[in-house]
This record gives structure tokens, sequence and C-alpha cells, in this order.
């Protein structure tokens, strides 16, 4: 397949995920000015850029977290503002901070999961016991309580639970943060293979190393807008170069 | 050594807090501290004047108040103990550290030594100054006073260390054992109601008339000072610091330098058996079967997990509404021992239904107060605010079933109550209909109130808790005022009752509906913390 065929292909795919003209504000000062991005299935794509920046905040306002000042999201052809029910039912995501109730057993909390996202029984014992395989998650942990567990094993539920329903959309805001290098690398394998079968996935990271080499797009974020977009696929030179156009950009 | 002391004394009092909501904090600590050692004062001058006549009575009460602070002190000791040296992050954080485990003992028992003499200090040194005051005592007496906190802390230290282990092995078997829990918090906080009780009972004796009198006759001293012989460490320290006595004051330091040291002994090895087995021991739990409900019984079961699992919960709500019906059986029995005979009687006599509204007034404080322990709805959330704003469930209805279980649960608490109170007498059965609906109506409004102030909390906002406050404090206030002014000026008292439940009605129907049209905007509007 050539260079020309990969870029029509993609230009005639529906994105999964649309950001327009998007603006967002903490009180007086503007995070967001005016940022666009699509992102299509079937796609890797890395959002990437300095602490306080803004990507967090992109996250939150695309998943409903935060409201935001003006612009459009739409997930999967749903306007998170208007049809926020069917947007939040298209995605999973892991925040930085593992997040989930920690008075619940790993088993409760997984089953809370189910419950919300109308998994059926067979699906739902399927599901867990291959994701919690996938991240070396032992199944007799998931008995105890959350609150128990390490903040490896609570990221690493997180993660299990974010993929349950098999979203067409994977949401990850810095999930490597107190991951060991095992778990790293088995996740980073999940993103790419969850890509590969047509799903869209959504990374942001500090670690540029891990972006640059799993990923098929990558944003940077300046200013509140995208400052620089890279096709690593059409562009592989890029992949090594990205670490220093990341400080070149933050440099200037 | 200095950093160990440092990481402790944050340990024990680090707050996540502004720095103004900390000076706040510790202005109305200070506050509290001012006020109960005023009334510690107040009381114990009055008694030690009434038994001055009396031989050994002002010892007799002191070595009483004494004691009491003493089984206070004890039991703060044993859980500033079991936080300083069971914390599994500092045990964790110190494992992997250069420092020698006799440094952090020291550390520990230095820290542990400070908060407990300051303690001591300021609890007991007021009662020795009072008890000197009052019995004319030389300087060095007063000066000498100054070092009782110091002794006693060997005594106090020495049994909470003994007890921490235990203590914290009890905690770990409770853990995971919910109804347990709940059982012993219930039972606890019943004694604990029981006490208050029996402490409003002589309250309000007095205030019926009856007087003090009956209490401070000799036979009752005598009782007491042959109950200051056995109350350890107190019979020595009296002794020491009253008496001047240098043979007990021997024996004293032998008996409690040994508890001290045994106790020091004990946590040392329970601490490093913790620190190197315990914490490296992984749980191993059992694969079970699991269960997907539907999305509503997926979300009430949640709450319920927040409600009721929550250790937090166990005191401040769970064990308060197991309690409710004999906590409230025995105040209003109280109170209408009070109320209907003596003076009193005939003064609440000359106003039709004044009990029932008296009644009426208690169980609403009672019933919103304690269903004040689940109605953070939202903060209780904390990280998860996220979950709820991302999980594809209407908000409106999300927000419905925050508010339905904790109010399903203190209704039936009320229903469960108000059948003990009729069932015992304390109240008619037309007059519990009418307080039923009046309690049940005015938990609508607060929950509906609560539900308001948490969808109002922002970033850097805390809940501003004036709304639920007026309708848990000053309403029921109004209610029993208002209904007592209409009485007296001829309406019937259950025309009272139904204007007071009318008033409710409304005011939850339409705080249900202000709730209920501004809850989506709110919702949205609640900020996610990364």
């Amino acid at each position: 397949m050539t260079d020309n065929s990969i870029a029509n292909e993609t230009a005639e795919r529906t994105p999964s995920v649309v950001i327009e003209n998007l603006y967002k504000s903490y009180g007086s000062k503007e995070v967001l000015k005016g940022l666009n991005l699509s992102v299509y299935p079937g796609e890797l794509f890395g959002f990437i850029g300095k602490n306080g920046i803004g990507k967090s905040t992109t996250i939150d306002c695309m998943i409903g977290a935060k409201q935001f000042n003006s612009g459009k999201i739409t997930l999967d052809g749903f306007d998170i503002v208007k049809e926020p029910l069917k947007a939040k039912s298209h995605f999973g995501y892991v925040a930085s901070e593992p997040s989930c109730y920690e008075v619940m057993t790993g088993y409760d909390y997984l089953e809370f999961i189910a419950g919300i996202y109308k998994i059926s029984e067979g699906e739902f014992v399927k599901n867990y016991t291959y994701l919690c395989g996938r991240l070396k998650l032992d199944l007799k942990e998931l008995k105890n309580r959350i609150s128990d567990y390490s903040h490896g094993m609570k990221q690493k539920i997180c993660l299990v639970a974010s993929l349950m329903f098999n979203p067409d959309i994977w949401i990850l805001d810095e999930p490597t943060v107190g991951l060991d290098v095992m778990t790293v690398e088995e996740l980073k394998k999940m993103m790419r293979e969850y890509a590969d079968h047509g799903k869209t996935v959504f990374v942001t990271s500090h670690n540029i190393e891990l972006v640059s080499r799993i990923c098929d797009r990558v944003a940077i974020i300046n200013n509140g807008t995208v400052a620089a977009l890279y096709d690593l696929n059409k562009e592989p030179n890029r992949r090594l170069q990205l670490g220093k156009l990341f400080v070149e950009m933050y440099g200037n | 050594m200095l950093n160990l002391l440092l990481k402790d004394f944050k340990l024990m009092f680090s707050q996540k807090a502004k720095k103004s909501e900390m000076i706040l904090s510790a202005l109305f600590t200070l506050l509290f501290v001012g006020c109960f050692v005023a009334i510690e004062l107040f009381v114990f001058t009055a008694i030690i004047n009434k038994v001055s006549t009396i031989a050994s009575g002002k010892e007799a009460f002191l070595s009483v108040f004494l004691f009491v602070i003493t089984v206070l002190t004890t039991a703060s000791a044993l859980l500033s103990a079991k936080k300083l040296f069971f914390t599994p992050k500092d045990t964790e954080l110190l494992s992997n550290r250069p420092v020698k485990s006799s440094q952090i003992i020291l550390s520990k028992i230095i820290i542990l030594f400070v908060m407990q003499t300051v303690i001591a200090l300021i609890f007991v040194y007021p009662l020795l100054v009072a008890y000197g005051l009052a019995e004319g005592k030389t300087p060095l007496y007063f000066f000498t006073s100054l070092f009782y906190p110091a002794f006693s802390f060997f005594a106090e230290a020495g049994i909470a260390l003994l007890l921490v282990y235990p203590a914290y092995l009890v905690s770990k078997f409770l853990k995971n054992r919910h109804v347990l829990k709940l059982v012993l918090s219930s039972v606890i906080l019943a004694v604990l109601a029981f006490f208050y009780a029996k402490a409003l009972e002589i309250f309000v004796n007095l205030a019926a008339g009856n007087g003090m009198g009956a209490l401070f006759d000799s036979s009752n001293v005598a009782k007491l000072a042959k109950f200051r012989e056995i109350a350890y460490p107190v019979n020595f320290l009296m002794d020491v610091f009253v008496e001047k006595n240098s043979l007990s004051f021997l024996i004293y330091f032998a008996i409690s330098v040994c508890v001290f040291a045994v106790g020091v002994a004990v946590t040392v090895v329970a601490y490093n058996y913790v620190r190197n087995v315990d914490f490296a021991v992984k749980k191993n739990g059992t694969e079970r079967k699991t269960k997907v409900l539907s999305v509503t019984k997926t979300l009430i079961k949640k709450e319920l997990s927040l409600l009721f699992l929550s250790s937090g919960n166990i005191f401040s709500y769970t064990g308060l509404i197991v309690i409710q019906p004999f906590l409230l059986t025995m105040i209003l029995k109280s109170m209408n021992s009070v109320f209907g005979s003596g003076t009193i009687a005939y003064y609440t006599g000359m106003i039709p239904g004044f009990v029932a509204f008296v009644d009426a007034f208690f169980v609403i404080i009672f019933s919103t107060t304690i269903a004040g322990g689940a109605n953070r709805f939202i903060s209780t959330e904390k990280s998860t605010v996220k979950n709820i704003k991302t999980m594809p469930v209407e908000p409106k209805f999300q927000l419905f079933i925050k508010i339905a279980i904790p109010y399903a649960v203190s209704l039936a608490s009320l229903f469960i109550t108000i059948v003990v109170l009729t069932c015992t007498g304390v109240i008619s059965v037309l007059n519990s209909l009418f307080v039923f609906l009046l309690a049940a109506s005015a938990l609508a409004l607060f929950m509906f109130a609560s539900l308001y102030e948490e969808l109002k909390i922002r970033h850097g906002v805390e809940r501003k808790t004036g709304l639920s406050s007026a309708v848990s404090l000053l309403m029921p206030i109004l209610f029993a005022v208002i209904s007592v002014l209409l009485s007296l000026s001829g309406l019937n008292p259950y025309v009272c009752f139904v204007i007071g439940i009318v008033v409710y009605l409304v005011l939850s129907a339409f705080g249900g509906y202000f709730v209920y049209r501004k809850s989506d905007e709110l919702f949205s509007e609640l900020e996610a913390v990364n």
C-alpha cells in the first residue's frame, strides 16, 4: 500500500473523535484557544505537551467531565454536549491517577462497570478474565478491597474497567504513571492491538519514547492549540526526532 | 532524629487544608478546649464548695475528676499510638530508609510524650489549681503540680502501649467484616447513649428542682473516697502531689515505669513484626462468582457501598441510625418526665400540646442531624466525580438514587423510632402519626437542601452548609416556638401539627422541584479533580 493510498483512505474515513474550535478557560486563564483535532478509527493517536499545557483539560472536555466555553466535540458522531449519554457509551477512559471506588472489592468494581455499561454475564466473565490476564492482575486479588491495592494495581483495575465493554474509543490520560516496566510494555502492546482492530486509541503522555514508538500520529499542544501534527507512519524519521522537536518547541 | 520527629509530627497533625482553614480549625479547637476547661472548672468548684464540710470530700471528687481525665487521656494515647506505630504508609515509607528501628521508636515515643503531656496539662492543671486555691496550698504545691502530667504519662502511655497492638489486630480483623463492625459500633454507641441519657437525667432532675443535695451526702462521698483507693494511677499520684507522700512516689514510679517498659517492649516487637512480616504478606483471596445487575440495581449497590462500607461513616451515620430509636426513646422519656413533673409541669400544663411539640422538635433535630452523616452525596465521591460524570446514565437518575438511598434508610430508622416511642408509651399513637409525618417531610427537605449544597461545590470552593443547617436546626426551633405561641393563642395543637406538616411538605416540594430543574446544569458544572 502506497503513502497516497493510505492518505486517501484516511481522508475518506469518518473520524471517530472530532474537536472543533475548542475554547476553555479557568477564570481569566485561557487554556484552550480554538483547538482542532480529528482522530480516525484504527488510529493510535498521541497527544503530548509539557505539564499544565492543557492535555488533561482537553481530555476532560472530550469525556464530558468539564464544561468548555465554546467549540464542538463529537465522539463516534455524537456531540458530547447535545447527546452526552450516547457519546459516553462509546468511550472507555483511564485517568492518570486511579479513580475507582476504593470501598469496593475488585470484583464489585468490575461488576459495577458491567452493570452501568449493560454487559452480558458471559461477556463480562470473558472480558475481565482476558484483561486481567493480559495485565497480570491476579484474579484472587479481585476479592480484596481496592483500598488495599498498590497504586499500580489500582491503575490496572482502572485499565481493565475501561476496556470491559469493548468501547470504540479508548482514551488514556498518562496511563503509565505508577506502572512497572513489564506492565508498561504490555500496555503498549494492548494499545497497538486495539488500534489495529479498528478502534481509536487516544493517549496523552510525558513519555516521548512511548508515544514515538507506538503512535500513528502525534499532536503537540502549545498555546492552547495544536502547534504541530506529525504522521509518524508517513514520516518515520520523526519518531527519532520527536523528543528534539518537543524540546525545541517549548525551548522557543 | 529531628527529621523523624518532624515527620511524626506531620503524621499526627498534618491536614490537607488551606492555611486559612487550618487557622480557623485551630481557633475552633482552642475555643472548644477553653469552653471545656471552663465548664470542667465551674462544675468542679461548685462541687467542692458543696462538699467542703464533709471530711475528704474535696479529695474524693478531685480523684473522680482526675480519674475520668486519665481514662480519656489513656484512650487518646491509644489512638495516637495506633496512628504513630501502625499507619501502613508510614511503615512502608520507613521500611526502605536507612534509619535504625530504635530511632523510629524513640521519635514516636517522644511525640506521644509531648502530645499527652500537653493534653493532660490543659485539662488536669486547672483542676489541681482550683483544688489548691480551695485548700489554701503553698506556692510549692502549684509548682510541683505542673509535673503531674509528665508523671501520669508513664502510667497512661504504658497502658495505651500495652493495648495498641491488640487494638491494631482488632481493627485489622474488623476491616472487611462489615456486619460485625456495624454491630460493635452500635453497641459502643448504645453504651455511650446510655451514659448520655443518664447524665441528661441528672441534669434534667436538677432543672426540675430536685437539687444536687442528694448526690453529695456523706455516704456517697465515702463511696467515692473508697473508689479513690483503687483508681490507678490517680490513687498514687494524689498521694504524691496532694499528700506529698514519698513512699507512694516510689511505689508509683516502680509500677508505672514497669508498665511503661513492658508496653514499649510489646510495641517494639509488634512494630517490627508488622513492618517485616505483616505488611510484606499479601492477602490471598479466592475467586468468587460474579453477577451483573441492572443499571438501577448497580447504582443502588454503589450507593449502599459508599454509605455502609466506608469506615468513616460507621460512627457518624451507620451506628447512629441503628441506635436512633434507643437514643430518642431515652431522651424523650427523660424530657417528658421533666416536663410532666414538679413545678415545670404546672407551667407546661398551661400550653396545650407542649410536650408533643417538644417531642416533635427532638425527633426532627435528631433525625436530620443523624441523616447529616449521609448527606455528602457528591463529596463522598472524591476523585470518582469523573466516573459519575462520564458514565452513560442520566444525571437526574444518578442524583435520584444518591438521595433516595440515604432517605430510605433514614426514613426506616425514623419509622422504627416512632414505633418504639409509641410502644413504650413515650408518645401517644395520634401524636406519633403527626410526629412521623413532620419528621419525614423535614428529612426530605433536608436531603434536597443538602443535595443542592453538594452540587454547588466547586474546585477551591468548599460546601456551604447554611441551608441544610437552617433546615435541620433552625426550622425545628421555629416550629416549636410558633406552635407554642399558636397553642397559647387557643389553636388546637393538632392544627399546629398540620400547619407544620403542610409548611414542610410545601417547602420539600418546592425544594425538590428546584433541585430537579437545576440538577442537569449543576451536575454538568461539577468539577472533576485530576
